[in-house]
Order: C-alpha cells, then sequence, then structure tokens
C-alpha cells in the first residue's frame, strides 16, 4: 500500500473501528462462526475418512498391492501361490471381521464394536520395510514380547490401552467378546502402545489361527497384503491377477479408500453444503458491516474524494476493511472450528458407522491443508462481501455524498430492479432443479439452492421498502414510535435489508431443514411400517450398524422356525461389493416368501407374487431405486457384479424403494446366493408368528432356543423405534447448525440496529428535545428490531419452505432415487418465526437502551 | 555348537525366563547318539532348535570372489495344553496352527566391492510356507530352499541350496568331499554345565560347490568351497552363557577345522569348548579347550547394533602344526535383524602367522555380542 493509502486506511477504517467495537466484534465473531462451521465440517468429514483408511492400511507401510476378496473370504491357499512368485518379497494373511464387546440384552446401542486383524503374529519384517510398530512383530524381541505359542494356540489378543481401560482388562487376563453372536474368550497377551499411530483404538490383532477359528473362516482369507519389488510392480500384479481364483480382485492399497469416499460423497458434500450455508449467513454480516461502515462514512469519503482521493484508493480501502475482518474472523473461526469439531467428528463418525462402513474415530485429524483451505475461504468470502459495498463506497460522487439522504432516494428504483434480478435467480433456480444428478451428485440441485437464497435476497430491499411505505400509512394514527420506526425501516433500506435477508437466510436454513427432516421421517416411518411387518426381528447382539455383515448358522432359522408359534422365518443378509468405484450392498432373503407378507415398496417391473414364483433358484433380483438412479439401470437390464464363482449378471425384475442408506441394494434370492457365492450364513431372521400367540413369550423362548449364541430379538415396534431414533441422530448435526446460522444472523440484527442509532444519533437527540419520552425512543428501536425478524422471518418461511421443497424433491429424491413425500411440520414453522422475531426484538434491546440514554443537549449541539 | 537366530528363536527367552514346564515338552539331548544318514540330515522336529547352516568361499569366471551365507532354521513353539484358552464357538481347526515355525538368512559378501547384503525369511509351518522333512534333507521357507539327492556311498548328499531377494539370488549345487564330520564325543557336543546343554552336531566340512550368483543383478557363474553344518538340540545354553565364537577353516592342504566355544555374560568362556580337525581322508580328532587357542588380534564396532565385536584372531593348534591369523575380507559382515539378536557372520582369510602366506580360508560367527541369544 502507497503512504498515502495508508493514511486513508488509518483516518477511514482504523479509527472508525476503534469507536464501533462493539460491531467490529460482533462481525468477527460471525464471520469467525462461519468458518467455524465449515471448518469442524471439513475436519469430520476428513477424519471419518482418515479414520477408515487407517484400519485399510494398518499392517505394513509398503504395501503396494492388495488381494481383495468378497463376502466371506477367498481360499487361503492363494496366500502360498502369491508368496512363490518371482518378486514378491512378501505376502501377508489378514482377515477382518469384528467381535462385539460389552453388549447388554435389551439394549441394541450397548455394545461396542471392535474390529478384529487376525494376521500372521509369527512374522518378521522383510528387508526394506519399515518397522511396523502397530503389530507385534514389530514390538516383540527379547523377552518383553508375547509368547508366540500362546499367540497362536491360546487365542492372545493385542488391544489398544483405550480397550483395556474401557473394559478393565489386564495382560493374560481374559477378553470377552461375541462373535457372530457367539461368546468367544480371547486372552490379552499385550497392549498397543498408546503411541502407535495408525491403528484406530477399536482394532484388536489376533493370529490368522485364532480369526480363522472365532469366525468360521478356516481354510479362508479376507485379503492379501503384498509388498512387491517396485520396479516389476506392473509385472507381478499381472501375474498374481492370473492366479486368482474368481471373485477376488487385486488393487492398488487405495482402491477400498477411494470405494468408501465415493460412498460417503453425498451424505458428506450434503453436510458441507449445509456449513458452507451458515458461512453465508455470516458473508451478509461483512456485507453488512462494511456497507453500514461506509454509509456512516459517507460524509467523510466525500471529504476525502474532494481533497482527491481516487476511487481505487476509496475502494481499496474498504475491501481492505473486509478482508481484515475476513482474516481476523477466519481466524478466530480456526480457533472454535478446532473446538467445534470434537462435537461434529462424533457425530459425524457415529453416521457413518452407522450407516455406511465400520469406523472409529479416536482423534480428530487436523489436516493442515483442510484448516489452510478453511482460513483461505473465509477470507475470500469476506473480501468478497466487502467489494460490494466498498465499490459503491468508492463510487459515490463527493457532491452526493454531502447531502445527508439523498443517498437513499434511488431505493425505490434500485429495489425494483434488484428484485426483478431475484426473480429471474428464483426462475433459474426453478429450471435447475429440473435437470438430473450427475454421477450421483445433486450438483443441479444445490446450484437451484444457491440461486433461491440469493434471488430470495434480491427481493428483500423492495420488500423493506414497501413495508416501510405500506406501515407508515397504517400506523400513524396510533404510535409515533411505530410511525418512526416504520419510516427508518425505509428510510434505510440498505442496512435493513442486509439484515432481513442474513436473518432470512438463517431461518430458510432452519425451516428447508425441518421440511426436509420432517419429509424424510414421515416417508421413512412409512417405509419402516411397510419393511418391517414380521413380529420379531433377531440379529446377534449389540449390533446396530448396517456396516457389521454378522454370519449366523444357516441352521438357525430352522430351529427357530420349528418353535412352537412360529408361522414364518425370513432370513437376511447383506454384503458390500465393489461397484463402478463404489460399494453396493448386495442383500438376501428368502424371495419366495415376499409375496405373503409384502414388504417390498416395488415401484416398478413385476408384481410381488411373480417375483416370489419366478425369481428363487434363478439369478433374477430387485434392486433398489437409487441403485437404478445411480446406474442407469432398467428392468430387464443385467446388474453384472463379482462372485466367486466369477462374473454374474442379475437380471433386474423389478425396483424396490429403499430409505434405509443412500448406497443402492440389490436383493437375490437366498439360494442363489449361497450357491454363487459359497455362504448360506444368515446375518439376521425376522420371525412372523400364528395368529394368537403371545409375542414376548415367544421372543423369551427364541432367545432360550439359541443358546449360547447371544442375539437381541426385537418386537416390531421396537425395531421400528431403533430406525427412527438412529434416524434422528443422523440429523442432530444439522440441528446444531441450524442453532449456529440463527445465530450469527441474530448477531447481524445487534449489529445492524446498534449501527443505526448511533447514526441516528443527532436526530434521536432533537426528537427527545422535541418532546419524544424514552420510552417512545426503546419502543421505537424494538419496533424496527421487530420489523426485521418479521420480515426476516417471513422472507425465511417462504424462502426456506421453497429450499425444503427443492431438498424434498430434488436433492433426497436423486440420492434415494426414490420419492421422498412432503411434509411441511406447520407446528414448528409457526413455532420458530415467532422464535426470530422474539429473537429479534432482543437483539434490539441493548441498542435501544443505548438510544434512550442519548442525551438531549449533547445530540442537539451540533443542531 | 553355534548360531545366532532369528526372532521366533529369540522368543525363546520367555520360554526360559518362565521356566521350563516340570515335563519337558520337548526331546532333549541325550548321550549316546548314532547318527544315520542319509535319513539323519532331515528334521528332528520334536526337539527345540534346528539349524541347516552353509557358508562358502566363491570365485566367479572373471575371478571376482564372493562369501556367502544361507542357513535355514526350524523352532517348535511351545507344545503346552494348558495355554489353551477353553472356549465354545471353535468353528473349526485353523492349517494355520501347528508348533513348527522357519526362519532362514541369506548373506554375500563382495570381497572386491567389500560390500555385505544380508536379508532373511520367515514361514510357519501353515500351507506349506516353511517345512522340513523328516527322513530325507528337503527345508523350505518361504521362496527359499535347501534340497538333498543321497549319492551311491549313502553317508554322502549332492544339495541344492536356492535363495533370492531383490537382485539377489544364489543358485547353488554342492557336493560332499569327505563323509559327515561328526563333533564331540558319542554323537554329543557339551555347551554348558547343565544337562541339557549340548546339542547333535555334524558338518560336511568341504563341499564342491558350483551355480549361479547373482548380485546387485548381474548374475556371476561362480564355483568354490562350501562348508555344511547340521545341529540340533533343546535348551543348549545356560543361563550365564550369552552366545559363542565359532571358526570353521578350511586349509590349503586339504584338512579342516572347527573351533567352538561358548562366552559368558563376564566375558570369559566356559570349559566346554570344542574343536575337531578333520584330516585329509575325513577322519576327525576332537580337540578339547586345552588343545587349542585363539586370540582377538583387533576389534569392530557396529554402528547399527553398537555392538564391540573382535575382529581378526590368532589361531593356534600346535599338536596340529597350525599358527594362524583369521582376516576378515570385509570389516562389516553383521547380520542385522529387525526383532532377533543380530550377529556377525563373515568370511576371513587365512595367513601362515610367521610367513604371512595365505593358507585357506574361512567363516567366522560370533554371536552374542549385540544382545543375548538363548536357545
Amino acid at each position: 500500500m502507497t503512504r498515502p493509502e495508508t493514511a486513508l486506511f488509518q483516518s477511514l477504517v482504523l479509527g472508525y473501528l476503534r469507536t464501533n467495537r462493539l460491531r467490529s466484534l460482533v462481525t468477527l465473531l460471525a464471520i469467525g462462526l462461519g468458518v467455524a462451521v465449515c471448518l469442524a465440517i471439513d475436519l469430520a468429514n476428513t477424519t471419518a475418512l482418515a479414520s477408515f483408511s487407517s484400519n485399510v492400511n494398518i499392517v505394513a507401510s509398503r504395501v503396494n498391492l492388495q488381494i481383495l476378496g468378497l463376502g466371506r473370504g477367498f481360499d487361503e491357499r492363494t496366500l502360498v501361490a502369491v508368496q512363490r512368485l518371482p518378486n514378491v518379497v512378501q505376502a501377508d494373511p489378514i482377515i477382518e471381521d469384528s467381535v462385539v464387546i460389552g453388549a447388554r440384552q435389551g439394549d441394541p446401542l450397548s455394545g461396542e464394536i471392535l474390529r478384529v486383524l487376525g494376521v500372521d503374529l509369527l512374522r518378521p519384517l522383510p528387508e526394506g520395510v519399515e518397522q511396523r510398530a502397530e503389530l507385534p512383530g514389530g514390538f516383540a524381541p527379547q523377552g518383553s514380547g508375547p509368547d508366540p505359542y500362546g499367540l497362536i494356540a491360546g487365542r492372545g489378543a493385542i488391544v489398544s490401552q483405550r480397550v483395556v481401560d474401557r473394559y478393565r482388562l489386564r495382560v493374560g487376563g481374559t477378553l470377552a467378546v461375541l462373535a457372530d453372536g457367539r461368546p468367544v474368550r480371547l486372552r490379552v497377551a499385550a497392549i498397543l502402545p498408546r503411541t502407535v499411530g495408525a491403528a484406530d483404538s477399536s482394532v484388536v490383532f489376533v493370529d490368522i489361527v485364532t480369526a480363522q477359528e472365532i469366525f468360521g473362516k478356516v481354510g479362508l482369507i479376507d485379503r492379501v497384503d503384498c509388498v512387491v519389488e517396485p520396479a516389476r510392480l506392473a509385472e507381478v500384479r499381472a501375474a498374481i491377477a492370473r492366479l486368482l481364483p474368481p471373485g477376488t480382485r487385486i488393487v492398488a492399497p487405495g482402491t477400498r479408500n477411494d470405494e468408501v469416499r465415493r460412498l460417503l460423497r453425498s451424505f458428506q458434500s450434503n453436510l458441507a453444503a449445509i456449513s458452507y450455508i451458515v458461512l453465508l449467513v455470516g458473508a451478509f454480516l461483512i456485507y453488512n458491516t462494511v456497507a453500514i461502515s461506509a454509509v456512516q462514512r459517507r460524509t467523510e469519503i466525500g471529504t476525502l474524494r474532494a481533497l482527491g482521493a481516487t476511487r481505487r484508493q476509496i475502494f481499496g480501502v474498504f475491501l481492505l476493511e473486509g478482508t481484515i475482518f475476513g482474516v481476523l474472523g477466519s481466524l478466530l473461526g480456526l480457533l472454535f472450528g478446532s473446538l467445534l469439531a470434537r462435537f461434529a467428528v462424533g457425530a459425524v463418525a457415529r453416521t457413518v458407522d452407522t450407516l455406511y462402513v465400520g469406523t472409529h474415530v479416536d482423534r480428530i485429524v487436523y489436516d493442515p491443508l483442510v484448516m489452510l483451505q478453511a482460513l483461505a475461504f473465509g477470507t475470500i468470502v469476506a473480501a468478497a462481501s466487502a467489494a460490494a459495498p466498498a465499490f459503491e463506497a468508492a463510487a459515490t460522487r463527493p457532491a452526493q455524498t454531502m447531502r445527508s439522504r439523498g443517498y437513499e432516494t434511488r431505493m425505490w428504483r434500485l429495489g425494483i430492479g434488484l428484485a426483478l434480478g431475484g426473480v429471474a435467480l428464483l426462475v433459474l433456480a426453478g429450471l435447475s432443479a429440473l435437470l438430473p444428478a450427475i454421477d450421483g451428485l445433486s450438483l443441479f440441485g444445490y446450484a437451484a439452492a444457491i440461486c433461491t437464497i440469493l434471488g430470495a435476497s434480491f427481493c428483500v430491499p423492495l420488500a423493506v421498502i414497501a413495508t416501510s411505505y405500506l406501515l407508515q400509512r397504517l400506523v400513524y394514527r396510533y404510535s409515533s414510535s411505530a410511525l418512526l420506526a416504520a419510516s427508518n425501516f425505509g428510510g434505510t433500506p440498505r442496512r435493513n435489508s442486509i439484515a432481513v435477508a442474513s436473518l432470512a437466510i438463517a431461518v430458510a436454513m432452519i425451516v428447508s431443514v425441518a421440511v426436509s427432516i420432517s419429509s424424510l421421517r414421515l416417508t421413512v416411518v412409512g417405509w419402516v411400517d411397510e419393511t418391517f411387518k414380521a413380529d420379531l426381528f433377531v440379529r446377534p447382539l449389540g449390533i446396530s450398524g448396517a456396516a457389521y455383515d454378522a454370519r449366523l448358522s444357516a441352521q438357525l432359522p430352522a430351529r427357530i422356525r420349528a418353535l412352537t408359534g412360529v408361522a414364518e422365518v425370513s432370513t437376511f443378509r447383506g454384503i458390500s461389493l465393489p461397484f463402478r468405484g463404489s460399494l453396493i450392498t448386495l442383500a438376501t432373503t428368502n424371495l419366495a416368501a415376499i409375496a405373503e407378507h409384502n414388504w417390498l415398496r416395488l415401484e416398478s417391473g413385476a408384481d410381488a407374487r411373480t417375483l416370489a414364483r419366478t425369481l428363487p433358484g434363478t439369478t433374477g433380483g430387485v434392486v433398489s431405486a437409487q441403485l437404478v438412479a445411480r446406474s442407469g439401470l432398467r428392468v430387464g437390464d443385467a446388474l453384472v457384479l463379482d462372485t466367486p464363482s466369477g462374473k454374474v449378471p442379475f437380471r433386474v425384475a423389478a425396483i424396490y424403494d429403499d430409505y434405509s442408506n443412500d448406497s443402492g441394494t440389490a436383493i437375490v434370492d437366498a439360494g442363489t446366493f449361497a450357491r454363487l457365492y459359497h455362504d448360506d450364513s444368515v446375518a439376521m431372521f425376522s420371525v412372523y408368528a400364528k395368529p394368537g400367540v403371545d409375542v414376548l413369550d415367544l421372543r423369551t423362548r427364541v432367545i432360550r432356543s439359541v443358546s449360547p449364541l447371544r442375539l437381541d430379538v426385537e418386537t416390531t415396534a421396537e425395531l421400528r423405534s431403533l430406525i427412527v431414533s438412529i434416524f434422528n441422530r443422523t440429523f442432530e448435526l444439522t440441528q446444531a447448525l441450524n442453532v449456529i446460522a440463527i445465530t450469527i444472523a441474530v448477531m447481524g440484527v445487534v449489529s445492524t440496529l446498534f449501527a443505526l442509532v448511533l447514526e441516528r444519533r443527532r436526530e434521536i437527540g432533537v426528537m427527545r428535545y422535541l418532546g419524544l419520552s424514552i420510552g417512545a425512543v426503546r419502543n421505537m428501536v424494538l419496533y424496527e428490531a421487530a420489523l426485521i425478524g418479521v420480515l426476516g422471518g417471513l422472507f425465511g418461511l417462504v424462502c426456506g419452505t421453497l429450499l425444503g421443497l427443492l431438498l424434498v424433491l430434488v436433492i433426497d429424491r436423486q440420492a434415494f432415487g426414490a420419492a421422498v413425500a412432503v411434509q411441511v411440520p406447520y407446528g414448528s414453522l409457526a413455532g420458530s418465526l415467532l422464535l426470530v422475531v422474539v429473537a429479534a426484538i432482543l437483539a434490539g434491546l441493548y441498542p435501544a437502551r443505548v438510544a434512550s440514554r442519548i442525551r438531549t443537549a449533547e445530540a442537539v449541539r451540533t443542531e | 555348537m553355534k548360531r545366532a537366530l532369528a526372532v521366533l528363536f529369540s522368543t525363546f527367552a520367555l520360554l526360559g525366563a518362565s521356566g521350563a514346564p516340570a515335563e519337558a515338552p520337548f526331546a532333549v539331548v541325550r548321550a549316546p547318539f548314532v547318527f544315520h544318514f542319509p535319513s539323519d540330515h532331515g528334521a528332528h522336529s520334536l526337539y527345540q532348535t534346528e539349524w541347516w547352516y552353509f557358508t562358502g568361499h566363491l570365485r566367479a569366471a572373471d575371478g571376482r570372489r564372493f562369501g556367502y551365507e544361507l542357513t535355514f532354521f526350524r523352532a517348535r513353539l511351545r507344545r503346552e495344553d494348558a495355554d489353551e484358552v477353553p472356549a465354545p464357538g471353535v468353528t473349526g481347526r485353523s492349517h494355520w496352527r501347528g508348533d513348527q515355525v522357519y526362519a532362514a538368512h541369506f548373506a554375500i559378501t563382495d570381497e572386491a566391492g567389500r560390500t555385505f547384503f544380508h536379508t532373511e525369511r520367515a514361514a510357519r509351518q501353515a500351507l506349506g510356507l516353511g517345512s522340513a522333512a523328516t527322513g530325507r534333507l528337503e527345508v523350505r521357507a518361504a521362496d527359499w530352499s535347501l534340497l538333498g539327492t543321497a549319492l551311491a556311498d549313502s553317508a554322502r548328499e549332492r544339495m541344492t541350496l536356492h535363495a533370492a531377494a531383490a537382485a539377489n539370488r544364489l543358485d547353488l549345487v554342492v557336493t560332499p568331499l569327505k563323509p559327515p564330520a561328526i563333533h564331540g564325543k558319542e554323537g554329543v557336543v557339551r555347551k554348558g554345565a547343565c544337562a541339557t546343554c549340548a546339542s547333535h552336531y555334524y558338518s560336511y566340512s568341504r563341499l564342491t560347490t558350483r551355480g549361479v550368483l547373482a548380485y546387485g543383478g548381474t548374475n556371476f557363474k561362480v564355483d568354490g568351497l562350501s562348508w555344511m553344518d547340521h545341529e540340533f538340540g533343546t535348551n543348549q545354553l545356560t543361563q550365564d552363557e550369552v552366545g559363542w565364537d565359532w571358526f570353521s577353516l578350511q586349509l590349503d592342504d586339504g584338512r579342516e577345522l572347527m573351533l567352538y566355544r561358548f562366552r559368558r555374560k563376564d566375558g570369559s568362556y566356559a570349559p566346554q569348548a570344542l574343536g575337531s580337525l578333520i584330516d585329509r581322508a575325513g577322519r576327525v580328532r576332537s580337540l578339547g579347550a586345552g588343545q587349542f587357542a585363539v586370540t582377538a588380534a583387533g576389534r569392530w564396532r557396529s554402528s547399527k547394533t553398537q555392538a564391540d565385536y573382535p575382529s581378526g584372531w590368532r589361531v593356534q593348534v600346535p599338536s596340529a602344526g597350525i599358527d594362524v591369523n583369521l582376516a576378515p575380507v570385509v570389516a562389516d559382515q553383521e547380520i542385522v535383524l529387525s526383532t532377533g539378536p543380530s550377529y556377525w557372520e563373515g568370511a576371513a582369510e587365512v595367513r601362515d602367522a610367521k610367513s604371512v602366506r595365505t593358507l585357506g580360508r574361512a567363516y567366522v560367527e560370533l554371536t552374542g555380542y549385540a544382545e543375548p541369544v538363548v536357545i
């Protein structure tokens, strides 16, 4: 900056900030909160992915190829064949599975899932591979390590310090867990040092012997991690590919991460979108602050311009002001965001774990890139928000600025112009909403949301002017305070418009989320009622996550079916399969029974009766609407999937609606699955009781009949309420973001009113001098606050409903591929409108008090 | 008698520390022991530890000289049923169970380039990843192997060795020129004061060797002389013994000398030290502790393990007219193991102590200098 600009900056900005400390602070806090929210969500998303990938790449740092199986794993002899290939330095067998610890009967959320990695614990390191401190081979030299034979034959387990502390374990003691519902006793052989970075604390290492024996995987492995000569990578990869059995694949180590990243993309980008709307609310505040400061210093600007300051210099100074707010506010945001991330990470990880893939977060990954990005983004948004008011400040001609209120006279024309632009944007939003998702992401949906927000905001100034105009004609007879408030409201349309718009966006956000959640809830509850029709639902104790693949014996359903009072048993199982770079669920059930209870909500294709008759025994299947949305498959098409029997085309016989998650599901008959995947185990099953049978009594008999297996048996009502509570938990974070958005918007109201009061100091003094009471002055400010609140609330309500419809009818619809019924929660909308008006009035209290304290004599001295 | 061990073997430290169970689960060394060949070339899997050790001096067609080491270890893990955690929910018996584990070490010394390469392999018995046949010579650890074929006179065995890692590979055929030399008395080599502190040990002290050595990506056709040891036992060292020094000399006059002494914590040597002098015809003369002297001439300190090794020796066997100096061809021939006790195993030149004339070649093994060895 050149010297005159420095002087300008000092006189125009720093002096001003000093005298407007409170407002400056509020602005900083607002931008700080906005950046904090974005950062917290980004950190949560990054952390969820990082903790998943740490579990994938746990075993060796130089693994450059991975062999992955499907479902239940592949023949362990594959490892020998791979190991014997030239240029394979090392091939490590790995079994990936889970056990449940601490689960109590009747409390489906009581258990913790521990991820078990079965590895060859006796293997030393090959040359050149870095010390794997996280593995026993790496820390079990002379004397201190676990006894090798104890690890193999004694079911030794190596657990984290957290698990040891939480379950009061000790080395040499027993670790009692459930594996697929079977009670299993492991022995704590060693504790992973806290310093071990890679593994998350829910990981338990056991020897491959233990893993195979407790998970029913004798002869099978889930994964082989290979270290091959880097120079021969392509050649070795091809050689391995030639000897792999069908259904296994050889991939680069990052492949699974990428699949999970794609699986989570839609969920994570929705969260990120909401966080950016919060930042947008903060951006309005910056705009507001710079605009107000420009308006307040109009006289000084005019003088400076008259003295020779160039437009560019004035523009630069105000832009700099906004940028400084941006930098300082963003720095504050980094601090807040890091704290907020603790909450966000927990919430995101829980949702990912419940709905998508098993993961456990121990620590937040403070990715410097993410932090830097938030800092940059906050600063850019602030600078951009300051650009428009800075430009206008620079554009004002010296003569015009000398006229105190003349500037506002153009407002009617400008208001109408802006409103026309706003309407155009709303039309554009409507058009974008008609476009389909791109690669599974509702990019046009988001664009429509932005257009809606901007379009509605552009209509605000006209509404402010018009409201003021109308009110002045309506209320002048009743209250001088109200008249003054109405006139002030329209007299400073810019400031008030921005306060109204930012409040409106915050309200819109709340409203749209409320509309979306209530619509989704209605839809999900309806779907749950239709889908979960059986009397009892049986699954391994402590498993609530969809990501967990439990395997119960295929004999179990038969045993239950034999119980008195049982009419029928349906089995379910779902495995995760790679599909076009992401993951889908391949589910199985006895399709022959679907017609009877009609629990599939079929959308198109054959009807249930036909499906039940024709599908069993064939490779025909039913696919979920979201899979259709993702893949473009239609009834009659073939869905080609990897199986241990080679690639199999599954013919799409019908499409059904599924709201359990957005990853996409295909259902095939249990018999077909067992044949193709050599796996007849079941993950859960439902029991239909004969009429008149006491369901609770039947439940007790079911639990008893499977002993010593530990199963959770829930009634339909319990399962439905569990699903709804999981649903609600999923939206906890969104609700928290709403609260923050409204907080920022209310701060905007405080800031606006405070500025208005300060600016009208003289005016108020004169009015007091002319006989206006202290109470009337206070009321005037409060009325104005209420006006901001009501107008912001109404605008928010309208804009929010539009956004809500956009979410439900476009974005959710594209995510699920299936219709989501619209439900507008009128009660809670009315409640939030009331809340906003009250909040706005409360925000007016302090400015009102300041206004009422303005001393007449001092204020009029200049007049 | 000799040898350093890999991680698997080092874990026996634990077994020793926790006290041997009342009924020893392992076979122990007992005298007299009569070797039967070729069956005793195979594994003796009831003993705790067993190894087949090859060292040798190779010469490429262009005259370049290499030393090599290729060793296969077998260890039997503790067999104690009380260890098994009783557990319902067992779904079968994993093929990865089994109480035998295998390891192998492979090293090359490049005399001209003065470089040294070494690496290791390990494998469980599972799925044939590691194996040692009983009654015949066939040992495998991952992709490395040692295979024997009995020759007509049945005491001799032609053997093929294979090891490969990165740009280095060893493919050799070795043929004994003499029958197996059985060390110690009545087939038993005593290593310390305790009852089990002993092993059964024989050597092929002179094997013609030919084959291919790849070093740093370059293939060399090589021939030369190798030495093979086969030794097994259980709880072979006392608590007080930390390792051993072992020497194998192949003299140009057709004789070989093996010297073996066990070092205690305080640096002194146990009185059980022994040697074998093998004449041109293959007859073995046992040497007691008083019949030979080994004096260290210098020291070499490892920058990797900080171990302080003797380096260079004067070896005297007055009754055989031997008074020679051994000089390592490369100072650093340390086998650094990531998880077990590292050791030094290196090729050396044998020179007359007075005339400095080259009299032959030797291999020297020094264990327990980096960490105590427990076998």
